[in-house]
């Protein structure tokens, strides 16, 4: 018995030893919550809420007060007012907006705020008073985006890097799709680059036209299979299929336009099959990379909006170009299985020297070569 | 040895792969009641799970919604220009990750003011949904479904006469209960390839008529077996099951339809989706 009464009074102390060490961990934590607060932390949490466009209002960092602050009654305080590392309390009126940052904003009886009442880390408190436009309080991981290891939440440099990655990662892409071709269609391709070789006017012509005419096409097609009853099931699969076509169509012409630019810098290569293999791949990635240029040049500005804004217009237009021009000369080369003769043949044949002048008088007919014997010596 | 060495591998990948970063934050956002000048709602949430209910109190709208701050914005916005409230969350970038899964996805709980008129529109992406609409004073109502879960209820009747209500749904599920309630007179539904239920429980004061466009979806319309149906049926390999119908003219009759002192109209274009009607005794 002497025992249990032994372990319930330990129980007790040790219960209240840690409730104790409890409190004053919490007590320590507020002190500290209030006072690690400074005007470049406040800052940079502030930069952060900044980028959503409800925040955007939100006054600098410079226009917060620091610690508890009121609004004393009868007492009217133009907007905002700002609080940092503290309690508003309003008594009297804001015209205007009220912030709090790791406080709260008590509105008591008699007070009023004219504008919105945001707390970031707290809450508002209605206690009694008025708040004429929304209250918000904004709670949760907050310090992780506004001060993460780096001390900026997205600078410039990181998004100009992002949007140079961005253009990488695509090059990447076209690359890889490009050597594919080059392994399974590389006639195809070769094709389609002869084909612009032939006309570019002609393909960028034949490239809006097409374009144009997509989706009248693609309607045409669904009301044909709807027309036939059977056919209608395959509308969905149609639809599918013509996509995929009219992309692979693009995406060819796009790789033939990019490899004959990367020919164009490079110079034409002679050798064998290898050798020529190489250099196609050569002036693919090179064409490519002259293509995506505009873009990169666009990301690596996008530190100024203005100069960005200009470089992507240049891209786009440049991007449409190209890949207007393939579209066309893939069209007008079928997918490039239509293979018509090199430039240089076809020059070869224009003209007439290859063939022989037969003379007016007529060509007398040889004679016919006979077997003959040579008698031996005697 | 070679095990461990495999594991050490494999845990220093694990440090080096980074991981999608998620940044939680609550917002709590409301607004008391000024006036009961009719109010115009958006609510547009992209994916997560959403509540929504009549408020207690004075406020025009009360939302906490908790979100990923690194994929998603917050929006709780009251026009007092225009009288336009718009809610919800809008998706900042896209991310291959699933964003629909219990870890990845928020959440917003929604409260309306039940003494403004409003005209209630919502737009749903990869959402789970719960709208309780009773109570409130609906005049319009328009709910848009991408690929939501969606169950929207009148357990009390609507204080407004219910002008129209549109429902479109694309792959979402979505059912509506004790639609009577609403006091509505019209409703616009099209269905792609989902499924669409309407429970015309609760207290059907007036006669309704529902415009259902079917691509390949389904609707489910659950009728008091006193109300009287008649189908204006036009399908092309969809339809719906006759059984207790008769053509008479322009359509397909109940056979209590004559008889009926509240009924219910259906002009169907249906293409390859079908109408499935119940009567539901409660």
């Amino acid at each position: 018995m002497r025992t249990l009464h032994a372990r319930a009074a330990t129980s007790r102390v040790v219960a209240a030893v840690l409730l104790a060490i409890v409190a004053q961990a919490a007590a320590l934590g507020a002190q500290q919550g209030a006072a690690h607060i400074s005007a470049d932390s406040l800052t940079r949490a502030l930069a952060a809420l900044r980028e959503s466009p409800d925040s955007a209002w939100i006054p600098a960092a410079t226009n917060f007060t620091f610690g508890d602050s009121t609004i004393a009654a009868n007492r009217r305080a133009h907007g905002p007012v700002a609080v940092a590392g503290g309690t508003l309390h309003v008594r009297g009126t804001i015209d205007g907006d009220a912030v709090s940052y790791d406080g709260d904003i008590v509105v008591h009886q008699g007070g009023e705020i004219r504008g919105d009442a945001y707390a970031i880390l707290g809450k508002v408190v209605l206690d009694g008073g008025v708040v004429d436009g929304d209250t918000r309080s904004l709670t949760g991981d907050l310090r992780q985006v506004s001060v993460p290891k780096g001390g900026v939440v997205r600078s410039r440099s990181s998004l100009t890097m992002h949007e140079v990655a961005l253009a990488g990662g695509w090059l990447a892409v076209l690359v890889v799709i490009g050597i594919g071709v080059l392994i399974f269609a590389s006639p195809n391709l070769d094709a389609v680059s002869d084909a612009l070789e032939r006309g570019f006017g002609k393909s960028v012509l034949a490239g809006i036209a097409t374009q144009l005419a997509l989706a009248p096409a693609l309607a045409l097609l669904c009301v044909g299979l709807v027309l036939t009853i059977l056919g209608v099931l395959l509308v969905p699969f149609a639809v599918v299929a013509y996509v995929l076509a009219a992309a692979g169509l693009v995406t060819l012409g796009y790789l033939a336009i990019a490899r004959l630019a990367g020919r164009f810098v490079l110079g034409a290569n002679e050798g064998g099959e290898g050798v020529r293999r190489a250099a196609a791949l050569r002036s693919l990635v090179y064409g490519l990379l002259l293509l995506m240029l505009p873009w990169f040049a666009a990301g690596a500005l996008s530190w100024s909006p203005k100069l960005e804004l200009l470089a992507r217009m240049i891209a786009v237009a440049v991007t449409w170009v190209a890949a207007t021009a393939g579209l066309g000369a893939a069209v007008v080369s079928r997918g490039g299985v239509r293979r018509l003769a090199a430039p240089t043949a076809q020059r070869a044949m224009n003209t007439s020297s290859w063939a022989t002048p037969t003379p007016v008088s007529g060509i007398t007919a040889a004679r016919r070569p006979t077997p003959f014997t040579t008698s031996a010596p005697k | 040895m070679t095990r461990l060495g495999l594991a050490a591998f494999v845990a220093s990948l694990a440090g080096v792969v980074p991981v999608g970063a998620q940044t939680w934050r609550t917002i709590d956002a409301s607004r008391q009641v000024r006036d009961t000048n009719a109010v115009s709602v958006h609510v547009d949430y992209a994916a997560g799970r959403l509540d929504l209910k009549p408020a207690t109190g004075s406020v025009l709208y009360h939302a906490s919604v908790r979100y990923d701050a690194e994929r998603t914005e917050p929006v709780a916005r009251f026009d007092s220009a225009t009288h336009v409230l718009s809610l919800g969350v809008h998706l900042r970038r896209m991310h291959l990750s699933n964003t629909d899964d219990q870890h990845g996805a928020g959440s917003m709980h929604a409260e309306l003011s039940g003494r403004v008129p409003m005209d209630l529109s919502l737009e749903l992406g990869a959402v789970e949904a719960d709208l309780q609409l009773g109570g409130l004073r609906l005049t319009d109502l328009s709910l848009r479904g991408g690929a939501a879960d969606v169950t929207a209820r009148f357990d009390q009747p609507n204080r407004e006469q219910l002008r129209t209500m549109t429902l479109q749904v694309g792959a979402a599920q979505v059912k509506l209960l004790d639609v009577a309630n609403s006091r509505v007179s019209h409703i616009n539904a099209e269905v792609g390839a989902g499924a669409l239920t309407i429970d015309l429980g609760g207290v059907l004061s007036r006669d309704v008529d529902i415009t259902a466009t079917l691509a390949m979806g389904g609707l489910t319309l659950n009728v008091s077996p006193d109300d009287g149906v008649f189908v204006d049926e036009r399908s092309f390999l969809g339809g719906f099951e006759k059984d207790g119908f008769v053509k008479k003219g322009d359509g397909w009759y109940s056979t209590n339809y004559d008889a009926a002192s509240r009924r219910v109209r259906v002009h169907l274009h249906a293409f390859m989706g079908g109408l499935t009607l119940t009567r539901v005794q409660k």
